[in-house]
């Protein structure tokens, strides 16, 4: 295959000056808000004894499950062989951590006393998945920064397939990880299933490919680079799989519980009667994030058409963000059931759907870390020789 | 003329002259007893150690020795002034613990959680704030000292 | 197990010169008294069980409470209002946000419009979901069957509430003043009903709620050693069974009910 070659994009125009403006100023009042946060306590937030974990967790979750599955693209090509890949490797690898950082930092400002991060990085209950997760994020930053090192530079190069296989491994059991956050919790109808675990392998394949090629056409119009068909057809065909996939799993998911009469009450709430769980559910993430996509990609009259596959990515990431909010708030949201069968009622609001409205300030830390990751991949891409000079169909295609 | 430099190394000087050397605790109430129960030097020098190991006991293994106990501190340490109040933490010139961490700039969260004062003194403050009609953990997110302050001005009338 | 750790604290134990001493040693004797006033085999005062305040606690005990619904009146909120007075909190019932330690619950049943209501509080589980999910380890349970929360490690990641099945556990929204000596608690963390550790571990051998019970109660609550065959818990339980809620999870409970 022909030598591609490399380069930082050239950042003077002040389009890019802007861009970064805009991305620093979203941070910043991000920022703000998480300090507001801290100061007042979340009673100013919607979050409440009944809807512990609200919008910033479910940014956090959002975005750390597209971090994992944004790193596929680089996996298929380091692991799978697929050497057409290769080219998108190094972005790959770049978005992945980005993601992750952008997760991590809407996740850590959320926390009830953030000011003992140290304690929670250095104080493991090593039977709590969540203190599992913790570890698998931290080494996740090393690996992948091994791996974009060894890509990237000359002497090391041959050794990253090495690198690529221990990536790819690792983010498969941190993402097994996130999905057990909820599949362990024995005391929800919602959770409590090994379901969620792969389901959460495959939507992060979903909602990384989403992002990367977001990211990637962006970048490419932006700067003027060349960027085929070719390879667009390639992730646009392996993005309805993965589409396609999410759905199965969530039908899976379900058609099980509603064999279980057991369950009939909670899959009642999410599939009929849980306003705007239900709404989110079936128009959002079933039809806007899965079968319109489905439509954009494989219909023959949007074949090869860049505005539909846009359109498509940008419907999938929000029929993500519509399934982590219905998974996360509406998991809490469906009373426990203590007494199944049972009219419960308390001053603790038991026996009742619990209420949750997102407060301004939850929602703008939740986009500030959206902001920060797209920050960390608009600068890298202008250091660092992130992006191929050009992706266009003779490049790509020489093999 | 003196240079930049020699103007700043002479403020620099005056204001350490006319800074204070000790913490000064001359408005603090004189705490209970004869002594302490481990040497002032020592205490200095070891207070912080022997709170975090002391919580560690307490918390996990339920060992509450009256010694080196956070309560029994703030029992002793913490009187009323003239005027029968209690100081609270936020009260930089007459809380026992205020004074010198806030001349040596050392902060501390101790007080987010535990009592800075003595429990007379906190149920008697909870008794004035139900008869005033003041739930109190509630209302307004002020701080401690504009509570202090209200229930100043309720009295007061 | 008890020598090694009495062994191991006498090596950083202090001098103690505080009426302690002479406490225990009335407590003691107290103990003596009672149990040769009473008839044998049957001691009604728990004072045999008070640890000495400079020990730790071990697993001989195994603190729990039994709850006679049948007993427990509809109207009644005597265990929470005293649980609210013991530990400082001040609820306001229709904030979403504050604290409850223990609530009462209405339970009623939709096909035969039976109703029944019983205090709820955190269960101090034997295998408790919410110390296992803890990242930091703050959610811990203490050798004497407490489930507590270490405020000084707590990060406030809400997960422990996530995981509770009796939701039990409470996160403080906002900047709390005023707290009492005896039970710190501040914003930021989670908290949950701790059996009132600090009055056990002074040698009281019982909660709050089921003093208030008791007093100004329909005697409804029993706090007692589930360790301890000879206790009143312990033959209550014997003699006339208590379930435990969610006993499918197999938490093995230290709370138990009698007539739900």
């Amino acid at each position: 295959m022909d030598t591609i070659r490399y380069s930082a994009i050239a950042a003077r125009s002040s389009k890019f000056w802007a861009l970064l403006a805009g991305l620093a100023a979203i941070i910043a009042i991000g920022g703000l808000s998480a300090h507001h946060m801290e100061t007042h306590g979340h009673v100013i937030t919607g979050m409440n004894n009944q809807i512990v974990w609200g919008l910033p967790h479910v940014f956090a979750i959002f975005l750390i499950v597209a971090a994992s599955g944004a790193l596929n693209v680089a996996s298929v090509a380091s692991v799978f062989g697929k050497v057409e890949y290769k080219p998108l490797a190094r972005l790959s690898a770049l978005l992945a951590l980005a993601l992750l950082a952008g997760g991590l930092a809407v996740l850590v400002l959320d926390l009830g006393r953030p000011d003992r991060l140290l304690v929670a990085m250095t104080t493991y209950n090593f039977k709590s998945i969540f203190a599992w997760n913790i570890f698998l994020y931290t080494g996740f930053f090393v690996i992948v920064g091994i791996y974009m090192w060894w890509m990237m530079d000359y002497p090391m190069m041959k050794h990253s397939k090495k690198a690529g296989l221990a990536a790819f491994i690792w983010r498969l059991i941190l993402t097994t990880g996130t999905g057990s956050i909820f599949g362990f919790l024995v005391a929800r109808s919602a959770y409590d299933t090994a379901m969620l675990a792969p389901m959460f392998i495959i939507m992060s394949f979903a909602f990384g490919l989403a992002f990367y090629l977001l990211v990637l056409m962006a970048a490419y119009s932006w700067t003027d680079r060349p960027l085929g068909e070719y390879i667009l057809n390639k992730l646009r065909n392996l993005l309805g799989v993965f589409v396609a996939s999410v759905l199965y799993f969530v039908a899976v998911y379900h058609v099980t519980n509603l064999y279980a009469t057991e369950h009939h009450a909670v899959e009642k709430f999410l599939l009929l009667e849980g306003g705007i769980y239900t709404q989110l559910f079936w128009i959002v993430q079933v039809g806007l994030g899965g079968l319109v996509p489905l439509a954009l990609i494989y219909a023959p009259q949007f074949k090869n058409c860049q505005n539909s596959l846009i359109a498509a990515c940008a419907l999938v990431l929000m029929g993500g963000m519509a399934q982590v909010y219905v998974i996360l708030v509406g998991g809490q949201a469906f009373p426990l059931e203590m007494f199944p069968g049972m009219e419960v009622s308390s001053t603790f609001f038991d026996g009742v759907v619990g209420e949750y409205v997102p407060s301004i300030w939850e929602t703008l830390l939740g986009v500030a870390g959206v902001a920060l990751s797209l920050l960390i991949v608009t600068v890298g891409v202008a250091i660092l020789h992130f992006l191929p000079d050009s992706l266009a169909d003779n490049v790509t295609q020489s093999k | 003329m003196k240079s930049i430099t020699q103007i700043c190394a002479l403020v620099l000087i005056l204001m350490m002259i006319v800074s204070p050397v000790v913490a000064d605790s001359s408005k603090v109430p004189p705490p209970k007893g004869e002594q302490c129960v481990e040497e002032t030097e020592w205490m200095r020098i070891h207070h912080f150690e022997t709170i975090l190991h002391q919580r560690d006991e307490t918390v996990l293994k339920g060992i509450r020795t009256t010694k080196h106990s956070l309560k029994n501190c703030i029992d002793c340490h913490i009187t009323a002034n003239e005027e029968g109040e209690y100081a609270r933490y936020s009260n930089k010139e007459e809380h026992f613990c205020a004074t010198c961490h806030e001349f040596a700039a050392v902060s501390i969260d101790c007080f987010h959680c535990h009592s800075d004062r003595p429990e007379s003194a906190v149920r008697e403050s909870i008794e004035k704030y139900k008869k005033d009609g003041i739930n109190p953990h509630h209302g307004d997110h002020s701080s401690a000292n504009d509570l202090i302050l209200k229930s100043k001005l309720l009295s007061a009338q | 197990m008890k020598k090694l750790v009495s062994k191991a604290y006498k090596l950083l134990r202090t001098k103690d010169t505080t009426p302690d001493q002479s406490k225990r040693s009335f407590m003691g004797g107290v103990a003596g008294a009672a149990g040769l006033a009473v008839a044998p085999g049957v001691m009604l005062y728990e004072t045999a069980q008070a640890k000495p305040l400079d020990e730790a606690v071990t697993d001989q005990v195994r603190w729990g409470m039994l709850i006679d619904v049948n007993s427990c009146s509809d109207d009644c909120n005597a265990c929470v209002d005293a649980c609210n007075d013991e530990h400082g909190l001040w609820p306001d019932k229709t904030s979403m946000t504050d604290s409850q330690w223990i609530r009462k619950l209405t339970v009623r049943d939709p096909q035969t419009e039976h109703s029944q209501s019983f205090p709820v509080m955190c269960q101090h589980c034997e295998n408790p979901p919410c110390v296992d999910v803890c990242p930091t380890g703050a959610s811990f349970k203490r050798a004497d069957g407490i489930v507590l929360v270490n405020m000084h490690t707590c990060i406030g990641c809400r997960y422990c509430m996530m995981a509770c099945p009796y939701k039990a556990r409470s996160f403080v929204h906002k900047d709390l003043y005023d707290q009492l000596p005896n039970t710190p608690r501040g914003k930021g963390c989670v908290e949950s009903c701790n059996m009132c550790v600090h009055k056990l571990d002074a040698g009281d051998d019982t909660t709050a709620c089921a003093q208030a019970c008791q007093k100004d109660g329909h005697q409804a609550i029993v706090f007692g050693d589930l360790n301890d065959p000879q206790s009143e818990i312990s033959q209550r339980l014997k003699s006339h069974g208590g379930t435990q809620i969610r006993a499918d999870l197999g938490l093995n409970t230290g709370v138990r009910y009698q007539g739900i």
